[in-house]
């Protein structure tokens, strides 16, 4: 278990991180969101004691100290591999550091190329592969050693669909073994997908923090997508409705000031008669994350 | 394997398997070895176009051009000339003896090698000096007054001991040869190394490694496996210095040079084990520890020599002060430097060669060497994993300071 407490960080006099509390369990992923710049990377570094901090980081219940470094997987934002370098020599030399014997490493590097599909022998060298190979290699990195926590930022960024479900299968396994995980990215629906818990985090002031399904209720069922034959004007008409969107397959989406409007919205566009769809969601979590960090968000 | 010796491995290997390295390496004794046959070459045939037949009915003549390099008897003008001909010789001379006096007639297209003539003619005075002798009918007593020598006799006054440097001493030369060798294994190692953390910074792979170990092991890894390769070329360059030392005296054309020299050279590498040795070593660790501190400051790989240069100007400056002070040890600026770590490495040595610097006073200035130098690895091993991790370009000396902010 991973447990951050009244944790500041400043870089000079420019503070970037306020007060910040979280916890990440085993066998749970934790997701940590927030715009660029908002402390995410800062707040992973700090975890990892790359830099200094006030507040208090602990580990399994005690403060991070060299046993742990062994237990740890770390996968940075941006691809850091030496590109001279075979995957064999990469791999070996980043396992080696968490403890793998060399043996080990052979044995288990195989299974992992298969698992995540890279597309190369572990004599080819890093800057041969593909951007998303490369990034294989490096999870594998991360992961081989079967760390107790893992750290992983923005794993999925520039990988295709296909690479996303492989990654994401991989993450999946590596909780059911009872691995604490922590991630972070800019897509809402991965996050949504995968984690059990979110965080999160603006202007270095955590703003978000629980189960996602319990944050999504917290918001209320004021999402509504119906498929009726009547126009967006019509729509807008209705009790408690304050905006109407049409979807790309045709529904549309309706936004309520209250949940308690589904009711009578239903009766009113039912009558009694057969409707194709009437879905009353809370927001999704993008939605949450627009709201709370603003429409400035890409 | 303990973690810092699992980054002074990597490091080590990643170096020295590099064609960079390698050419580094043996680029010298490539360089040795072409010079060395180019020589051989150039002095065989140049030995080739400097013989000369000799033809002479002069008896005492004969033994004197037997067995020589550029000599050659031939029995008869015919042969001689035949052998002209067939380019066996450059040309011939003709030797004939006339009322007492020998008389000396060259032949050939081109005129006579200077070196040859002034060999031809030694040989000549000499035979003729025989002649004249004989001819004279001198009483024994008169010829062993004509052999009398002048005696010349030397004595060398044993100097003070702050007096002049001697340039030609052992000592002397061997502090000369080792700081050569420092200086050239400074500027090429705070080079590699300023690259190499550059390199590796570039990459941002320290994210993961710092994820696995603390920054400050790290960095004492990445030092050691720089030492290592530092010594991998030391110790191959020694090797090459055992063969050679070896092998010179049965060299052609170097053999007997060798052998003339080998007293000296014995000298010189017993003066390798003294002071300037132990300040040579810490030097050279001291130059590497801020080059890597540079190379840490830059944000770009292709910032690491412009990174470096601080620290190159150091050596230069030590380096050409140690030229400039060595037939003036006893100067001021000899007195602070031979204390100022960076420069200390240099003078402090050439001092005690001098005597102008006790034992202890060369202790006192390597402790102070030692102790700067562990006191510059216990500042950069602790801003060393920040400056690594910041990779975006303020500038150097902006990097240092966030570095230092960020402790």
């Amino acid at each position: 278990m991973l447990e951050v407490k009244q944790l500041n960080k400043s870089f000079g006099t420019q503070q970037v991180l306020f007060d910040v509390n979280l916890t990440a369990h085993p066998g749970r992923i934790l997701g940590l969101i927030g715009k660029n710049g908002s402390g995410k990377t800062t707040l992973f570094h700090s975890i990892l004691k790359f830099v200094s901090y006030t507040g208090e980081i602990t580990i399994a219940g005690h403060p991070f100290n060299e046993q742990d470094y062994n237990q740890i997987g770390y996968l940075p934002e941006e691809r850091s591999l030496m590109p001279k370098e075979t995957i064999q020599q990469q791999v070996q030399f980043l396992a080696s550091l968490k403890g793998m014997s060399p043996k080990a490493i052979n044995a288990a590097l195989p299974d992992w190329m298969d698992r995540l599909g890279v597309k190369g022998v572990l004599s080819d060298k890093i800057k041969s592969l593909s951007k998303g190979n490369q990034q294989k290699v490096q999870m594998i990195a991360t992961l081989i050693h079967q760390p107790k926590l893992i750290i992983l930022d923005e794993p999925f960024s520039g990988l295709d669909p296909v690479n996303v479900e492989i990654m994401k299968s991989v993450i999946l396994q590596q909780k059911w073994q009872g691995a604490t995980i922590i991630f972070s990215d800019h897509d809402m629906r991965n996050v949504e997908e995968l984690c059990d818990d979110v965080v999160m985090i603006n202007d270095g002031r955590i703003v978000l923090n629980g189960p996602v399904n319990d944050i999504r209720q917290e918001f209320g069922l004021t999402r509504l997508y119906v498929r009726v034959d009547k126009s967006a004007d019509d729509l807008a008409q209705l009790p408690g409705v304050t905006e109407v969107s049409q979807l790309n397959d045709g529904k549309f989406k309706l936004i309520l000031s209250d949940a308690k409007f589904g009711r009578a919205i239903f009766e009113q566009l039912s009558q009694g008669q057969y409707l194709q769809t009437f879905d009353q969601e809370p927001p999704t979590l993008n939605e949450i994350f627009k709201m709370k960090a603003g429409a400035s968000h890409e | 394997m303990n973690k810092t010796l699992l980054v002074a491995k990597e490091t080590y290997r990643r170096e020295v398997k590099s064609w960079s390295y390698l050419a580094m390496v043996i680029g010298p004794f490539i360089f040795l070895a072409i010079s060395f046959l180019v020589g051989y070459f150039t002095s065989s045939s140049s030995s080739d176009t400097d013989y000369v037949g000799v033809v002479t009915q002069v008896k005492e003549l004969k033994p004197a051009f037997k067995d020589s390099d550029d000599f050659e008897n031939y029995a008869s003008l015919a042969k001689a000339k035949q052998a002209l001909k067939n380019d066996d010789i450059d040309g011939y001379v003709e030797i004939k003896e006339d009322d007492g006096q020998l008389q000396a007639d060259y032949h050939a297209s081109e005129k006579l090698d200077d070196e040859v003539k002034a060999k031809l003619l030694q040989k000549l005075q000499g035979i003729q000096q025989v002649v004249n002798l004989q001819q004279a009918k001198l009483t024994e007593a008169q010829q062993a007054a004509l052999q009398i020598k002048p005696v010349f006799h030397e004595k060398v006054i044993k100097e003070k001991a702050s007096g002049e440097v001697k340039t030609d001493s052992p000592q002397y030369l061997a502090f000369f040869a080792l700081i050569i060798i420092l200086y050239m294994l400074i500027m090429t190692y705070t080079q590699v190394t300023a690259q190499d953390i550059a390199t590796e910074k570039g990459t941002k792979i320290m994210e993961m490694i710092f994820s696995s170990m603390p920054g400050k092991t790290y960095f004492d890894g990445k030092i050691i496996g720089i030492i290592g390769e530092i010594i991998t070329q030391v110790v191959i360059y020694a090797l090459g210095g055992v063969a050679f030392y070896l092998a010179a005296p049965q060299l052609p054309g170097i053999g007997d040079a060798f052998k003339e020299l080998k007293p000296v050279i014995d000298q010189v590498l017993a003066g390798f084990l003294s002071w300037s040795l132990v300040f040579a070593v810490l030097g050279l660790i001291l130059y590497v520890v801020c080059a890597a501190f540079c190379g840490a400051l830059a944000s770009k790989p292709e910032d690491a020599n412009k990174a470096v240069q601080p620290v190159s100007y150091l050596a230069i400056i030590g380096f050409f002060a140690a030229m400039f002070l060595q037939n003036s040890p006893t100067s001021l600026a000899s007195r602070i430097l031979s204390y100022v770590p960076f420069f200390s490495s240099y003078v402090m040595p050439l001092r005690v060669i001098n005597g102008n610097a006790t034992n202890l006073e060369a202790a006192i200035s390597a402790v102070i060497l030692l102790a700067f130098l562990a006191a510059l690895m216990i500042l950069i091993r602790s801003i060393y994993p920040n400056l690594i991790l910041q990779t975006d370009d303020r500038g150097l000396v902006n990097n240092f300071k966030r570095a230092l902010k960020s402790k």
